[in-house]
């Protein structure tokens, strides 16, 4: 595949799904410098993957798939990749221009997420985008039984914490 | 209280617009990408030329003298060598992630790429040693017994050494790299598996 057309899609991608991106990074990284960190690794991941992307593939199901096998390769190589940047000469590149969100029941929501086993974490964000049991299973190559237990089981995790942090609250 | 509050505090989330810095990006990735090619590409390159030279040798006297011509059998044998690393170099190369499978698919095709690399680093050490050695006995047997001390005290120690500091940087390479990878890749496919 040319070059040209390489970038083209990239940025085709980062443009329509840029949300998408920013949320698992959100998710699997706390600090703003991680979640930099993080986001270019997974522009980079979606970089190499453009030549294999077959356009029966969904777009979004395309880009979760890279976002969640890099994020959730991500933490243990972190160290590597802190090294091969310093080769490059180049420290986290401060992508993200603002903090993306200042409310603080969305910042606690991402820190109960992060929270969750990688797996779950991935599940926890098909599920609130909106997608099927079916889409989830074929995302993550699980049974659909398999979502459904582990989707009950986060809810009400989920579910249990918020209470405890309205019940704080007041 | 149920879930869709948590739901409703999701969707409260502003419109993600132009929050990247996109040109960054790109240049970043571009310097990544050629920096990734030339690292991995410089190795076994280097570790193919040095085949190459090794052959070379050993095709010099047969070919070019017309003695010797027992030597040429190490010589095939780190033509074979050379072979074997730059198929290796390809078959990497095609080993890039497809994305194509689910994430379960992806971690299963990573983890059967991590199980190659391992055996063929730990096989490279005797497929490197095999023709030197070939090569060393040939020409231990064939030189002339005066200057067999030669093999004693250059030869013999320096491929001893060569093919230690090899195995030593393998294992080192699989002890840091590849091993932490696969127990990582399955435990993460244990946990898909689970309900």
């Amino acid at each position: 595949m040319q070059v040209d057309n390489r970038e083209r899609r990239l940025n085709d991608w980062l443009s329509r799904h840029q949300g998408l991106v920013i949320k698992v990074a959100r998710s699997f990284a706390r600090e703003t410098h991680d979640r930099d960190d993080l986001l270019q690794e997974i522009a980079f991941q979606l970089w190499q993957s453009i030549p294999g992307y077959r356009s029966q593939v969904a777009e979004t199901t395309w880009i979760y798939r890279v976002a969640f096998y890099t994020a959730i390769n991500w933490s243990r190589k972190e160290e590597h990749r802190k090294q091969r940047n310093c080769q490059l000469g180049e420290q986290a590149l401060g992508l993200l221009s603002k903090q993306v969100d200042e409310d603080p029941r969305v910042a606690w929501l991402y820190e109960r997420i992060a929270e969750l086993d990688p797996v779950d974490r991935s599940l926890t964000l098909l599920l609130l985008d909106g997608f099927s049991y079916r889409e989830m299973s074929e995302t993550l190559g699980i049974s659909e039984s398999s979502v459904g237990v582990r989707i009950h089981r986060i809810k009400k995790s989920l579910t249990n914490q918020l209470t405890r942090e309205n019940q704080h609250v007041l | 209280m149920c879930f869709e509050e948590i739901q409703s505090i999701w969707n409260s989330q502003k419109p993600v617009e132009k929050a990247v810095d996109e040109t960054a990006l790109l240049n970043w990735i571009r310097s990544r990408d050629q920096a990734f090619a030339r690292v991995v590409g410089a190795t076994e390159i280097v570790m193919v030329l040095t085949l190459l030279f090794v052959a070379a040798m050993f095709f010099r006297d047969p070919l070019v003298e017309g003695h010797d011509r027992i030597l040429m059998v190490a010589g095939l044998m780190s033509l074979l060598a050379a072979a074997f690393v730059w198929s290796g170099r390809v078959a990497r190369r095609k080993r890039v992630v497809n994305y194509d499978d689910s994430l379960l698919g992806i971690v299963e095709k990573s983890l059967d790429a991590v199980n190659y690399q391992q055996r063929r680093m730990q096989s490279f050490v005797w497929w490197f040693a095999a023709p030197m050695s070939v090569g060393l006995l040939i020409a231990w047997w064939i030189v002339d017994p005066a200057k067999r001390y030669l093999f004693y005290t250059i030869f013999i120690p320096g491929f001893v050494l060569s093919m230690a500091l090899a195995y030593w940087q393998i294992g080192r390479e699989n002890r840091r790299n590849l091993a932490p990878e696969k127990a990582r890749l399955e435990g993460l496919r244990d946990r898909l598996r689970q309900g």
